[in-house]
């Protein structure tokens, strides 16, 4: 449903916006007049403007987004290429984000008031209002320029990947993916911090809590299964909230670290005029978008006994 | 007889802000294997501090236990136990069954994998074996269908039931003492005396003492042994039940019992205790229950 | 006003919060008159590209030997002004929904809350560049409508929820029950308790349009060059960050300060304003 309205939108965008494609593309590579009407008649851009948008959806619906003037074949190939690098990052981000977040978070409940708890607060918050590229930039001057510890940017390095065994390319990977990963991944641990404490500080004082403890339990045994269990379920919640954020985060992160994922390739096709990947690009968010809140709700299901149908 | 369980002198108190409310004032009572001592008193008495007290369930802060108290069971001051050994004690010699049954179970995990957590803590067992045995517990406080039922989560079940789990899960090491704090005020009043001859049933199969607190004098008379009236954090009268209900000597005893509503006395108007129980932060000096004599 | 003041002055974090945005206010103001340098000047291109910071210049010059803190500056000028002016709109076009969502109900909230549920799902930094770039780069007006009509969806549901609550008062039945007119009642009688809300939501929501016109701007589709934006002057950075470091680090300073700033000043404001939601 949703797909479905982005995909109106780009092309309503599209139309609306100051001249057609193939102008733009005209601008960057010169081509003489004849060609350019000769493909506007290809693309059918000169029929009327419905037609043109049941083509479009049609087109879409079977995966053809177009071509891609500027990397001289179909976008679709560009970001079928493009997009294992973003999820890859993605997920290193969100296991970053959850699993610190988490920690700190319940580290802080338990140790409510105390010097630690309020720097940590410290800190979040200031992550929190921090850009994301300008935590990038900066991660990238203290380890990569001035320490030296990671590259600058880039999935591997080209020059000696080939000839790495696979452990040493793995390594590679690693090496190269820290720093993206703990741009993207910081920003949203922050947040999941803050709602991690509170949440425990909430069910520390419930009875089930009480409960456990009459029982004889060691303390671990009570954090852990009791208090931590159910101080999580919020904090699943954050799950569906994190997807578009990190689209919007790889965008800039992708930038900055020169990380060939279809962030970037968005920010390139745009500067670039290249309308077939940005419509792409725009639909293939759309639907990770919603493909990454099917997947938050399922987990909330998972871990919430109580959502689930009677049985 | 020794008695099981001495407690002598206990004071709790919580500070608040400045302000330092004192919820249990020097309460002495001992409790003798296999007996029912039922503490009766109205909201505010103490008498659920008292109870957790016993197992130091008290949040310290902003709870705190005097040094001076003294909670003896089998002879050993559980006040100055250590942590590991209190866990010992906890769950396997003195249980505690609560009042809200839907609030005191992990709504996240299964009634069957709670009660056999309480097993697995305290004995050597096998997975499996807990399992069973759970089975069979949930059998013996009556829930019918234990084995689909040790499945289910506390939401899928009633209050009634959810109790009966409770139950099950304090009585699955066969403790010595059964502390009862309310355990049927959240029910209705059918199930109330469903869970009542439960409760009485069980202890006399497994020969253990109870410590039942309530505020409802009914439920005490069918079955306690010995009864102490609690006010103001403190223990007006103490004796056995059926001397303190036809004599008792403290007025605000006599004022419950003539507070309670009889079916074979109906009158117009139920009498009431007048004024209200003072704030714990307040005490008055001398005796706390001053009242108009009528 | 001053009760409200002092209010904000005696929680700690709120009192911090007034102070930063009061200062960076002030100095956003006061820019054209404290900056020491005219921030399009290239001074020295001979010699004075890439200069660390000194008494001349406090945070150094860039590529174009321009003065920086002067940059940064006027930085404050273009990036508050934009941030104010979107707020501005938001907080009228989320009004305007929210309040027509919760008056009229029925099909017509369900529809708007459905759209809003959408709108928030979608990824705000994409959005803004796929939309800018179809444009051909936008004026910083157009920046500042487009900023605006996309961030108007968390305001429209907050505004929402307050009327729906309002709506059960009794001062409103009453006012109802004498004949007052629909459009009388939203104006005099709801509008001057959404205030509180609405304002904290506003203020909150400076500090994200900040960061989203920095990120827009980095990526080179925001405030067009020359005018310095605090993203554009980052992204300027990047290209020198092992000779010119501070070029990069400077603006972001200024941005995370800003950004603090509103947020403890809009958490403050909440603790102040609605003390039922502490």
């Amino acid at each position: 449903m949703i797909v479905f309205l982005v995909a109106t939108l780009t092309f309503v965008l599209l139309q609306v916006a100051p001249g057609d494609p193939l102008t733009r593309a005209s601008e960057i590579t010169l081509v003489p007049q004849q060609v350019l009407e000769q493909q506007r008649r290809n693309f059918g851009l000169d029929r009327p403007v419905h037609v043109q948008y049941a083509r479009y959806l049609a087109n879409v619906a079977r995966g053809d987004f177009g071509y891609s003037f500027r990397e001289h074949r179909p976008a679709a190939a560009a970001i079928a290429e493009r997009i294992p690098n973003t999820l890859l990052l993605a997920a290193a981000a969100l296991v970053i984000t959850f699993a610190l977040g988490i920690l700190i978070g319940a580290l802080q409940a338990t140790r409510r008031g105390s010097a630690a708890d309020e720097l940590l607060s410290l800190t979040s918050l200031t992550l929190y209002s921090m850009p994301v590229f300008w935590l990038g930039v900066m991660l990238l001057l203290l380890f990569g320029v001035t320490l030296g510890w990671f590259p600058a940017g880039g999935v591997v390095d080209d020059a000696i990947y080939p000839y790495l065994s696979p452990l040493g390319r793995l390594g590679n990977r690693l090496h190269h993916l820290i720093l993206p990963a703990v741009t993207l991944g910081a920003v949203g641990a922050a947040a999941t911090a803050r709602y991690q404490r509170a949440a425990m500080l909430d069910v520390v004082g419930q009875d089930f809590v009480r409960t456990a403890r009459a029982k004889g339990l060691r303390e671990r045994a009570v954090f852990f299964r009791h208090a931590l269990r159910n101080a999580l379920l919020p904090v699943i919640t954050l799950f569906g909230l994190f997807f578009p954020l990190l689209l919007s985060g790889s965008v800039l992160v992708e930038t900055v670290f020169a990380w060939p994922g279809i962030g970037k390739l968005a920010v390139d096709a745009i500067h670039g005029r290249d309308y077939a990947v940005v419509t792409a690009v725009a639909i293939i968010a759309a639907i990770m978008v919603v493909v990454g809140n099917l997947l938050a709700d399922l987990l909330y299901r998972l871990a919430d006994p109580r959502t689930r149908e009677a049985q | 007889m020794m008695p099981l369980l001495r407690v002598r002198g206990l004071r709790t108190s919580f500070k608040t802000g400045r302000t330092v409310a004192r919820a249990v004032d020097d309460v002495s009572f001992d409790l003798l294997p296999g007996e029912t001592l039922g503490i009766v008193g109205e909201s505010g008495s103490g008498k659920t501090v008292t109870a957790l007290s016993l197992l130091r369930l008290i949040q310290t802060p902003p709870g705190h236990i005097a040094e001076e108290s003294v909670v003896e069971y089998n002879g050993v001051n559980l006040l100055e136990l250590p942590a590991k050994e209190l866990r010992r004690v906890r769950g396997a010699e003195i249980s505690m069954v609560f009042q809200e049954p839907t609030t005191s179970l992990n709504p996240v995990l299964t009634v069957g994998s709670q009660i056999a957590e309480t097993l697995r803590a305290h004995r050597v067992i096998s997975r499996r074996s807990a399992a069973a045995r759970t089975v069979g517990l949930l059998r013996r406080v009556g829930i019918p269908e234990p084995e689909i039922r040790t499945r289910h989560y506390p939401h899928q079940m009633s209050g009634g039931m959810q109790q009966r789990v409770m139950i099950a899960m304090a009585l699955a090491c066969e403790p010595k003492i059964l502390i009862a704090d309310e355990p049927t005020t959240a029910l209705d009043v059918t199930i109330q005396a469903q869970i009542l001859e439960l409760l009485a049933d069980l202890k006399r199969q497994l020969g253990m003492a109870m410590l039942l607190i309530t505020h409802d004098l009914g439920v005490v008379a069918g079955i306690a042994d010995r009864v102490a009236v609690m006010y103001g954090g403190q223990i007006v009268e103490e004796g056995p039940t059926a001397a303190l209900f036809t004599n008792p000597a403290h007025p605000y005893t006599e004022a419950l019992l003539r507070a309670a509503p009889r079916l074979d006395a109906p009158t117009a108007r139920l009498p009431v205790i007048p004024g209200a129980v003072p704030p714990a932060t307040r005490w008055p000096t001398g005796c706390r229950y001053t009242r108009p004599c009528s | 006003m001053t009760r409200l003041l002092r209010g904000l002055w005696l929680e700690r974090q709120a009192r911090w919060g007034l102070v930063l945005v009061a200062a960076l206010c002030g100095l956003a103001v006061l820019a054209p008159w404290i900056a020491p340098y005219d921030p399009a000047a290239q001074l020295d291109l001979a010699q004075g590209q890439y200069l660390a910071p000194s008494t001349l210049h406090p945070f150094g010059t860039d590529f174009y030997s321009r003065d920086l803190l002067s940059r940064v500056l006027y930085g404050a000028r273009i990036s508050l002004s934009i941030a104010f002016l979107s707020v501005l709109v938001s907080i009228t076009v989320g009004t305007a929904v929210g309040m027509t969502a919760g008056l009229a109900g029925g099909a017509v909230d369900r529809l708007l809350m459905r759209g809003v549920d959408a709108a928030l799902a979608v990824p705000r930094v994409f959005l803004l560049l796929v939309v800018v770039a179809l444009w051909e780069g936008v004026s910083v007006t157009g920046l500042i409508v487009v900023l605006g009509l996309t961030s108007w969806f968390g305001t429209s549901r907050i505004v929402r929820a307050e009327v729906l609550s309002l709506r059960q008062r009794t001062y409103i039945t009453a006012a109802r029950a004498l004949g007052i007119g629909p459009r009388r009642l939203a104006l005099r009688h709801l509008l001057p308790n959404l205030a509180a809300p609405v304002i904290v939501a506003a203020t909150l929501g400076i500090g994200q349009i900040i960061l989203i016109e920095a990120s827009l701007s980095y990526l080179g589709v925001g405030v067009p060059p020359p005018t310095p934006s605090w993203g554009s002057i980052i992204q300027e950075g990047q290209q020198a960050l092992a000779v010119a470091p501070w070029v990069a680090t400077f603006p972001g300073l200024a941005i995370v300060a800003t950004v603090i700033g509103f947020s403890l000043l809009g958490d403050g404001l909440r603790d102040t304003l609605d003390p039922t939601t502490r």
